[in-house]
C-alpha cells in the first residue's frame, strides 16, 4: 500500500491535484467508515471525513517519507479530528458511562452467537464508548479502517507489540461489554 | 499458554484471516488456546463485517472532491500571488525572471524570440518561462492574469505536441500535461469562476448541458462576478482562447488515442480530459455571460 501511495504523494506535494484526488479516492472510503463507526452516519461524518482530506492537503508539504508511512498520518488527522468533536460533544452531554469491567460473562454459546449476530454500527459505537480511548483507537484501526499492524502502531506511535496486546485487550473488553447490551436490547424489543 | 503467547496467537491468526484463512484453521495451529481464541476471532471477524458494510455516501465523497479542488485552487493561487514574491527574493524564478528582464534590455530580441518556439529540456526554455513569469509578474489585474494563464495554458499543449512528435520521453511530456492544468486552473479561479467539481476523467466525457462556472456580470444574483470592466473585444479574444485550447485538446485526444497505453499515458490523459473539462465549462460560462448581456434590455 505504502508502495503504490508514494509516487500520488510525492506528485501531489509537487503540486498535482490530480495525484491529490487519486489519493482521496482511495481513502475516502476508509476514513468515513473510520469516523461513521466513532460518531455514527450522517452529514457530520461526511463532513468530517471531508475535512480530514483538507487538513491533509493543507499540511502535505510537511508529510516525510522518513515518518509515518502516509495510511498513519492521515489517519492521525482523523483521529485528531474525531477526538476534537467527541470531547466537545461530551463536555456539552454529561461524563461519559463508566466501563464496567465487573461484568459477569454469560456463559451460554447462544447468547455469544446472538451478540455477535446482533453487531451492528451502533451496537459497536455503544461499545466502542464504554472501552479505553487506546483499546478504541486500535479497533477502529485494525478492524474498521482495514490499517496493518505496522500501520496502526505508526498511526497510533506506539510499538507493534503494544498494539498486539492492545487489540488483545480491546476485543475482550469488547465481547465483555457487548454481550449486555445485546440481551438489554432483546429485552427492550421484546 | 502465556499472555504474552495469547497475544501474539491472536495476532497470527487475526493475519491469517486477512489473508483468507478462516477462523478454524487458525484455531487448529493453536489448539491449547483455542478456547479463548475462538470468541475473540470471531467478534473481531464480525468487526471487520460491520466496518465493510459501512456504505461509502457516494454524493458526500463527490461534494469532498469538489471541496479540495476549490481549496487546492486557492492554495496555489494564494502561492503565486506576487506580493509573496516579493519576500522572496532569491527565489530561482525571480532570479530566471530578472536574467529574462537583463537579456531584454541588452537587446537580447533574438535569444527571447528563440526561445518562445523552444520544448521543456531545451536549453532556452528557462528563458521561455520566464519570460512568462516576468508576464505574469507584471499583469497586475486578475483579468489580464487569466489570459495569460490561458496562452500559457495553450503553449503548455502546443509543447507536448513537439515533444511527442520528436519523440522525447514520457516523463517531460507528463510534467508539461501537469503544468497545463495548472495554468488552466489558475486561469478558471482567476475569471473569478469556482472551479467545478471534477467528473473523473473517461473517454466518453461529454460537455455539461449547463455551465457549472459560476461568472455573471449580476453581483446581485448572488454569483461570483467578474468585477472587472471588460469590453467584448476582450471577452471574444479569451473565447477564442478558450475555443483554440478545446481544438487542441481534440486533436492531442485523438493521438493520445493511437498511442500504446501505458500509466504515464493514463496519467497524461487524465491531466488532460481534467484541463479540457474545465476548458469547456469556460467557454459555456462565457457563452451564458454573452447571452445574459445580449438579453439585457
Amino acid at each position: 500500500m505504502q508502495e503504490d501511495i508514494e509516487p500520488l504523494v510525492r506528485s501531489a506535494q509537487e503540486g498535482n491535484l490530480s495525484a491529490f484526488g487519486s489519493i482521496y479516492e482511495s481513502f475516502f472510503p476508509k476514513v468515513y467508515r473510520y469516523v461513521a463507526a466513532r460518531i455514527g452516519y450522517g452529514p457530520e461524518a461526511e463532513d468530517m471525513a471531508q475535512e480530514v482530506f483538507l487538513k491533509a492537503m493543507n499540511s502535505l508539504d510537511k508529510f516525510q517519507f522518513r515518518g509515518p508511512p502516509f495510511a498513519a498520518w492521515l489517519f492521525r488527522i482523523a483521529h485528531n479530528l474525531v477526538v476534537d468533536r467527541v470531547r466537545h460533544t461530551k463536555s456539552t452531554s454529561g461524563p461519559p458511562v463508566p466501563l464496567d469491567e465487573a461484568l459477569a460473562l454469560p456463559d451460554s454459546q447462544n447468547v455469544e452467537e446472538q451478540a455477535l449476530q446482533a453487531l451492528d454500527v451502533e451496537v459497536l459505537r455503544e461499545a466502542l464508548d464504554k472501552v479505553s480511548e487506546l483499546q478504541r483507537q486500535v479497533v477502529l484501526l485494525r478492524f474498521i479502517a482495514g490499517l496493518s499492524l505496522a500501520e496502526t502502531a505508526m498511526a497510533m506511535d506506539r510499538k507493534e507489540n503494544a498494539i498486539k496486546a492492545l487489540q488483545h485487550s480491546a476485543l475482550g473488553a469488547l465481547r465483555r461489554i457487548m454481550l449486555p447490551i445485546v440481551s438489554e436490547s432483546a429485552a427492550r424489543q421484546q | 499458554m502465556s499472555d504474552k503467547q495469547d497475544v501474539d496467537a491472536l495476532n497470527t491468526c487475526l493475519e491469517l484471516l486477512e489473508q483468507g484463512s478462516t477462523i478454524e484453521a487458525c484455531l487448529e495451529r493453536f489448539p491449547e488456546a483455542a478456547a479463548e481464541l475462538e470468541p475473540l476471532l470471531r467478534l473481531a471477524k464480525q468487526t471487520k463485517q460491520v466496518g465493510d458494510a459501512i456504505e461509502t455516501p457516494a454524493e458526500a465523497q463527490r461534494l469532498g472532491l469538489g471541496r479540495i479542488t476549490d481549496a487546492w485552487a486557492t492554495k496555489q493561487a494564494k502561492r503565486s500571488n506576487p506580493r509573496w514574491r516579493v519576500f522572496r527574493p532569491l527565489a530561482k524564478s525571480w532570479a530566471i525572471a530578472m536574467i529574462a528582464v537583463m537579456v531584454l534590455a541588452f537587446g537580447g530580441w533574438t535569444t527571447t524570440s528563440t526561445a518562445a518556439g523552444s520544448v521543456p529540456g531545451e536549453v532556452l526554455y528557462p528563458v521561455k518561462k520566464a519570460q512568462e513569469r516576468f508576464r505574469l509578474v507584471v499583469s497586475f489585474s486578475d483579468r489580464g492574469k487569466a489570459e495569460l494563464h490561458a496562452k500559457f495554458a495553450q503553449e503548455r499543449t502546443q509543447e507536448i505536441e513537439k515533444l511527442a512528435s520528436r519523440g522525447k520521453g514520457q516523463d517531460v511530456m507528463e510534467r508539461t500535461a501537469v503544468r497545463m492544468e495548472n495554468h488552466t486552473r489558475r486561469a478558471v479561479v482567476l475569471m473569478g469562476g469556482v472551479l467545478p467539481t471534477p467528473v473523473p476523467a473517461t473517454s466518453d466525457f461529454t460537455a455539461p448541458t449547463t455551465p457549472q462556472i459560476r461568472v455573471t456580470l449580476d453581483p446581485a444574483s448572488g454569483f461570483i462576478t467578474i468585477t472587472e470592466n471588460k469590453s467584448s473585444r476582450e471577452r471574444y479574444v479569451m473565447q477564442q482562447r478558450f475555443l483554440r485550447q478545446y481544438q487542441n485538446f481534440q486533436e492531442m485526444e485523438q493521438r493520445l488515442s493511437r498511442q500504446a497505453e501505458t500509466n504515464r499515458r493514463a496519467r497524461m490523459e487524465e491531466s488532460f480530459h481534467r484541463s479540457q473539462e474545465l476548458f469547456l465549462r469556460a467557454i459555456l460560462a462565457m457563452k451564458a455571460l454573452e447571452e445574459a448581456e445580449s438579453s439585457r434590455p
